[in-house]
């Protein structure tokens, strides 16, 4: 647990330290009340990434925190002022929790969403997390063959792997969009400077003159992402990443009929943090196999 | 859903408008004598009558009893195509494929028909012998007597099948008027001297070449040759080359058989026209029917079935 030091001093070999106990007090309150112990599922991405999605596989490692959890819809008394539960469920706790990971508590799960952390003067008190329940926390279903037809965005994605340059773009990853896990952790934890994503695609069928479809127009959104580090300018690596896409779409357009076509900005100011983003749209055409 | 289909390169041919002095000598009867009588009708077709019996009757090319064989390998020549009749359903037709080796592969089992009808056969001997000699078989019930029509016999490398014709196909089977300007003997139109050819036209798209047949696992591009096949395995420079083949090879090979998937005929193919567009490569094809005889001697069901 972390705990502010208001300050200290020295008595011979001794230090006498002089705590902040604001979260401390505010536990006690809610100890009084019940059992505070949640446990904190703490988020890894260790293992290989998916070789279909480009996604981590992740993996929780299990402990007990302490983390009073204030459920949507409900109001405390204890609450400090000016805190209230913005999604299902607000936990605070001076325990480390990061974005990612996820809270078990009275046999329900909840992800951490956001983690603002607060402090007393210039010493840290406590974090307030938003939690977002997860209903569907180990549900499971019947096992699916896996389709000989290929995902537009799996075929995309091979493309790229396999043209995209390492020495014009040294540290890259190419998966599919919307991953399970925060993208904070893949430009932090992981410490990947560019991120190449691929979207859900779109498509039309080429139908045959007997009227049979025999292939499909698709159009994949390929997202670029990269953000400022202390050598790296998001913007001179977003147009990096643009030029190399057109390398390679100039390069090899053939095999299943591609062409790199509209670019979208996306670029986002996400508080201090820039977001440097575009998006392109890979046409391409396939057959129904 | 069926897909176009076309015969390429020839290995033999007879479109039954001869039955002697042909490259390797005659059409003969090498059977116990059952056969009353073999001709060429109309310039277009074997008629062989027979008399009654159940002894069977055949002609073969070449000469069994001669020197010469069609030493075809079915390595190279896969295919065969025939198209035959009988005069009822008492007389069967039956052709039967003699290898090096004396033996024999029956390509069509004793059938009847009334009405044209086409078939296909693969040749396989089961070893490395070659195919010599070709026999048509005229066989009959009993106490039968009658007539097996044969229209022609076709051994090809093989069938090459349209991954698509995404960009339409268009069949033009002709009215048969004549149109022959005035002064006529009665009007333009009434002359009933025959028919022009009907014509086919099918628009391709070369970009996308997958028949539904082929694993999707292959890297092959099925508008070229052979088909269903990884890339490494093909033979063809240019997609779509087989119809640059039988073009090329028009003045040696009259004509192609044709499924168009709705009709089938003996066809040839005019210039294959290949444009190529940002968008789009694309191939236009246009076949137009072949026919020795006066397209009078067949109903429309047997001209295009």
């Amino acid at each position: 647990m972390d705990k502010a030091i208001l300050g200290y001093c020295r008595v011979g070999y001794f230090r006498i330290g002089v705590f902040n106990d604001q979260w401390d007090r505010l536990l006690q309150q809610f100890q009084s009340l019940g059992s505070c112990d949640v446990t904190r599922r703490r988020l890894q991405l260790d293992y290989p990434r998916d070789s279909t999605t480009g996604w981590w596989t992740k993996s929780f490692e299990e402990t007990t925190i302490e983390m009073p959890i204030i459920q949507k819809g409900s109001s405390h008394s204890l609450l400090p002022p000016g805190t209230y539960v913005r999604t299902d469920a607000l936990g605070l706790t001076a325990d480390v929790v990061v974005e990612g990971d996820e809270i078990l508590f009275n046999s329900a799960y909840y992800e951490v969403e956001a983690v603002r952390p607060y402090y007393f003067l210039d010493g840290f008190s406590y974090r307030e997390c938003d939690l977002t329940l997860l209903p569907f926390k180990n549900v499971s279903g019947v096992d699916y063959t896996t389709s000989t037809v290929e995902d537009a965005r799996y075929r995309n994605k091979v493309y790229l792997e396999t043209y995209l340059s390492a020495t014009a773009l040294p540290n890259f990853i190419v998966a599919y969009s919307e991953p399970d896990y925060p993208m904070v952790r893949v430009f932090n934890e992981k410490g990947v400077d560019l991120v190449i994503s691929l979207g859900e695609h779109t498509s039309d069928s080429l139908i045959d003159s007997d009227h049979y479809p025999f292939g499909y127009k698709e159009h994949v959104p390929i997202t670029t992402l990269c953000i400022n580090k202390i050598n790296i300018a998001g913007t001179k690596l977003m147009h990096q990443a643009e030029t190399e896409l057109r390398r390679v779409a100039e390069t090899y357009p053939l095999g299943s009929l591609r062409a790199l076509g509209a670019r979208r900005p996306q670029t986002k100011r996400l508080g201090s943090l820039t977001l440097y983003s575009a998006e392109y749209m890979m046409e391409y055409q396939r057959d129904s196999t | 859903m069926t897909k176009p289909t076309i015969t390429y390169g020839h290995g033999f041919l007879d479109d039954c408008n001869k039955l002697t002095g042909l490259t390797y000598g005659d059409w003969t009867e090498t059977d116990t004598g059952a056969l009353l009588s073999s001709a060429v009708s109309v310039d277009d077709y074997f008629v062989l009558t027979r008399t009654a019996g159940v002894a069977e009757a055949f002609l073969s090319y070449p000469d069994e009893g001669g020197a010469n064989n069609l030493n075809l390998s079915p390595s190279i020549y896969t295919k065969i195509y025939w198209r035959f009749k009988t005069s009822s359903s008492n007389l069967k037709a039956k052709i039967m494929l003699i290898d090096s080796g004396g033996h024999g592969q029956t390509v069509l089992p004793e059938t009847s028909s009334t009405l044209f009808t086409v078939g296909s056969a693969t040749i396989n001997f089961g070893d490395a012998d070659l195919l010599d000699h070709i026999r048509l078989y005229a066989n009959a019930l009993a106490s039968a007597t009658g007539t097996v029509t044969y229209d022609f016999v076709l051994v090809c490398k093989s069938i090459f099948t349209f991954p698509n014709t995404e960009f339409g196909t268009e069949f033009t089977p002709p009215p048969r008027y004549a149109d022959i300007e005035i002064p006529t003997r009665i009007t333009d139109v009434t002359q009933n001297l025959g028919s022009p050819s009907a014509t086919w036209t099918a628009s391709c798209n070369l970009d996308i070449g997958r028949l539904g047949t082929t694993l999707g696992t292959c890297t092959g591009d099925d508008w070229k040759r052979p088909q269903g096949v990884d890339a490494v395995y093909q033979t063809d420079f240019m997609k779509g080359e087989v119809f640059v083949d039988i073009s090329h090879n028009s003045l040696t090979e009259p004509f192609q058989w044709l499924n168009t998937g709705k009709q089938q005929f003996k066809a040839t193919l005019r210039t294959p026209r290949f444009p190529e567009r940002s968008d789009t490569h694309s191939l236009d094809l246009t076949f137009k029917e072949y026919s020795r005889s006066n397209k009078d001697n067949e109903s429309y069901l047997e001209r295009f079935g």
